[in-house]
């Protein structure tokens, strides 16, 4: 790496999605747009956040499924500042705390699937969503059985 | 590249200290909030985790304490006559049973109460004679003559129940009293009874020593059961209530002894700590009277998340932790602490069960961070209006006292601390030597007054015959002891016989049969509510208006709040005063300014204010320290 990529490097760090320790490629995906939590609107309550969730999961897999995988950038980034904040939705919602380790390594879970598919697309790898739509359908089926 | 890597670690060797394990020199990649660590880092740190998890956690308060002894369980030993001792039977230190002999009283009192009761007998049987004999003469007797003779037979029949009634009531049984009349032989002493059974605490009496009904001559203690008195201090008086599990331990002790508490007192103490009090029994002899320990009172228990203590850190603006998020990556996240027990820390905020946190090189990672930015004080609006500092008053009309009327000793106590109690209900009684006095003076005066009705009227039916003069006396004789009855049935009701209790003192007959006299005075509630801290135990000698009970009513308290000089043009009755509590920062209600101080306090030039409150589950207790802002009148508008 020469002089001339640091500043490259460090606007993908400051910048970008942060979800692997993979180095950036010193191409910009237009796609790609930082985004922070204020650019999302966080779920006011775990009911809500569930269809929201679904909404997320069915817009990356169109986007993957049509052929453009960085369509899916913005739902990925998205998704993962909800998942992170799904705990805390759930506490405030109501949820009994016996079901809280449930909402939080399920969520975590959902992160790990969805960053693979997010490495592959900020790799410019093709995504295999297939390898992990049913551990995707599975977590958010179990996220679904828990009632606040 | 290595450019790159010297630009991100440049931070974390800055920041690092002495003391820490070294920083890797590669490997380690932060980002705002995040870390990326390579296995290699990883492993040369020693980078240890643990598991957040769901945990029962007991909330505790904790308080200091000492062992004292119940009312119940001691018991002081008077004489109810002054004397002089004879015998000294038992010593400080020796176990006693209920009603065995401690010492023996003699002394004059007793002589002169017995040879006035063998008088009376003399006299009585001579009258009884006599009026029998006159009886039997039938009309060769003058009328006035057999009435004479009458009324004397009554007055020594009076005369010696009064006497009899009196001995009884200093302990001699009536076989006894019998056996004297009998034989003319007076008893020379009489027994000082222990109440309970126990160890003798103290004993002050020696032979020939000369007592006096108003001292204590013996203590009888019973410490097999034991009150642990704890003060919790006013920040969490508002959590403790009776019921709750009290974990007690002693310096000097290796056991944890339990409990439970059976009363939380109705108003703080002078040293801002509130009095709660659990009763324990089988410990065993271990616990002494005046020990001291330390209470851990179990408030609630519930699940809640924990975490290790070592995986907190503190960055100077507040508690953070670091969380994995996938192998090798790490988010820094605030943590807010509810609690800490042992080496864990209860998590209110930032945690959840199932997180996996650094416990070993988490401040070795944090100096890999930036420092944050320092956060700014919000920005706190001063309250609107008047804001005084204060504290909770019983309101005058919500508290009553129960006192002794008259001398006495606490024969029994029948309530307990915090009991709630009807107006008119028992709450203790007074064995009173100088109460059956009166009811005996009552009785003779309305012996008296019944033989002087039946002298005056048969006076009347022979006005003819009689000189004036003698009419007169009798309609005097008459009017004084009708006048003497009407006094005495005051003073009986003045010192709380109730109305049904004098009914059954007049229907005895001192002039017949024995009457069964008692000398104990009910003490009764004079007003509903609930009874506060009382400092009675049985056997002790009361004076006349002496305080025994003070009964509570704090349903409705009143918030007494100082205004300083300044402010005091602003406050009006009937502005509205918002009320906070220093035990309880949630606490807030809403009252009206009710009532103002005429006068400034002297020395502090402080205004008065009251604000009535209605307070339905008693969280506001007597001597609370109490905030009160009263808003301006436009406040509302």
């Amino acid at each position: 790496m020469n002089y001339c990529l640091l500043p490259l490097s460090l606007v993908a760090f400051t910048l970008g999605c942060g979800k692997t320790e993979t180095p950036k490629v010193n191409v910009i995906d237009q796609d790609d747009v930082a985004i922070t939590e204020a650019d999302v609107k966080i779920p006011a309550t775990y009911t809500d956040a569930l269809p929201q969730i679904r909404g997320y999961r069915d817009t990356i897999r169109t986007a993957i499924e049509a052929g453009t995988p960085g369509k899916a950038h913005r739902s990925l980034d998205e998704l993962d500042f909800v998942l992170n904040k799904l705990p805390s939705i759930a506490k405030d919602s109501g949820v009994p705390i016996e079901q809280w380790e449930t909402v939080n390594t399920t969520a975590q879970e959902l992160r790990s699937l969805f960053n693979q598919v997010h490495s592959a697309i900020d790799a410019k790898r093709e995504p295999d969503y297939k390898a992990v739509a049913e551990p995707i359908d599975q977590a958010i089926a179990k996220l679904e059985q828990v009632a606040p | 590249m290595r450019l790159w890597m010297a630009f991100f670690l440049l931070p974390s060797v800055a920041l690092a200290h002495e003391g820490h394990a070294p920083l890797p020199t590669k490997g380690a990649t932060v980002q705002g909030d995040r870390l990326m660590l390579s296995a290699s880092a990883s492993k040369a740190i020693g980078v240890q985790l643990a598991k957040v998890e769901l945990a029962q956690v007991r909330r505790t308060v904790r308080a200091v304490g000492s062992v004292e002894l119940p009312w119940s369980q001691q018991a002081y030993v008077s004489t109810l006559i002054g004397g002089r001792i004879d015998q000294v039977l038992v010593k400080p230190g020796e176990s006693v049973t209920a009603r065995q002999e401690l010492a023996r009283i003699s002394g004059t009192e007793l002589e002169s109460l017995q040879l006035e009761m063998l008088q009376a007998a003399s006299e009585k049987s001579f009258a009884e004679k006599l009026l029998k004999g006159q009886e039997s003469a039938g009309e060769g007797i003058a009328g006035k003559a057999l009435l004479q003779t009458r009324t004397e037979a009554q007055q020594q029949t009076a005369r010696f129940n009064t006497a009899w009634q009196k001995l009884r009531a200093i302990g001699l049984n009536n076989a006894t009293l019998r056996r004297i009349c009998d034989t003319r032989e007076t008893v020379a002493s009489i027994p000082l009874l222990s109440p309970i059974g126990g160890i003798v605490a103290m004993a002050d009496v020696r032979p020939g020593q000369i007592v006096q009904p108003t001292e204590h001559l013996y203590h009888i203690v019973d410490p097999t059961r034991v009150w642990i008195v704890g003060k919790v201090l006013e920040a969490d008086a508002g959590q403790v209530k009776p019921g709750q599990q009290v974990e007690i331990v002693f310096a000097s002790l290796p056991e944890t002894f339990h409990a439970e508490i059976n009363h939380v007192e109705l108003r703080l103490n002078t040293d801002r700590t509130l009095s709660i009090k659990s009763l324990l029994a089988d410990h065993g002899g271990a616990l002494k009277p005046g020990m001291f320990g330390r209470l851990e009172i179990q408030i609630s228990s519930a699940k809640a998340v924990v975490c290790p203590l070592e995986a907190l850190m503190n960055n100077g603006q507040g508690l953070e932790a670091l969380v994995q998020q996938s192998a090798g990556n790490y988010r820094r996240k605030p943590v807010v602490v509810a609690s800490v027990r042992g080496r864990l820390a209860e998590i209110e905020d930032g945690l959840f069960p199932g997180d996996k946190v650094v416990t070993v090189g988490s401040h070795e990672l944090a100096a890999l961070f930036p420092k944050r930015p320092a956060n700014r004080a919000p920005r706190v609006d001063p309250p609107l209006g008047v804001t005084a500092q204060g504290q909770v008053e019983l309101p005058t009309d919500q508290k009553a006292f129960a006192s002794a009327p008259i001398d006495g000793l606490v024969s029994r106590i029948v309530v307990e601390h915090g009991q709630r109690v009807e107006k008119g209900d028992l709450l203790a009684e007074l064995e009173s030597l100088p109460f059956q006095s009166l009811q005996l003076d009552f009785l003779q005066a309305r012996t008296s007054l019944a033989q002087a009705s039946l002298n005056l009227n048969r006076a009347q039916s022979l006005r003819d015959n009689l000189p004036i003069k003698d009419l007169w006396l009798l309609q005097t004789q008459f009017d004084t002891y009708r006048q003497s009855v009407a006094s005495l049935r005051r003073q009986l009701k003045l010192i709380g016989v109730s109305d049904s209790d004098l009914a059954t003192i007049e229907k005895a007959d001192l002039a017949g049969s024995l009457p069964d006299l008692s000398a104990m005075l009910s003490i009764r509630a004079p007003a509903s509510g609930l009874v506060g801290d009382f400092d009675l135990i049985p056997g002790q000698f009361v004076a006349s208006k002496t305080q025994l009970f003070e009964l509570h009513n704090p349903r409705k308290v009143w918030v007494r709040a100082f205004v300083f000089e300044q402010d005091a043009s602003h406050v009006k009755i009937g502005q509205v005063a918002q009320v906070g509590l220093a035990s309880d920062p949630t606490f807030r209600v809403s009252g009206k300014v009710d009532r103002l101080d005429p006068v400034l306090l002297e020395g502090t030039r402080a205004l008065s204010i009251w604000t009535e409150l209605d307070n339905p589950d008693l969280k506001l207790k007597e001597g609370m320290a109490a905030t009160v802002t009263v808003e301006p009148s436009h406040a509302r508008n």
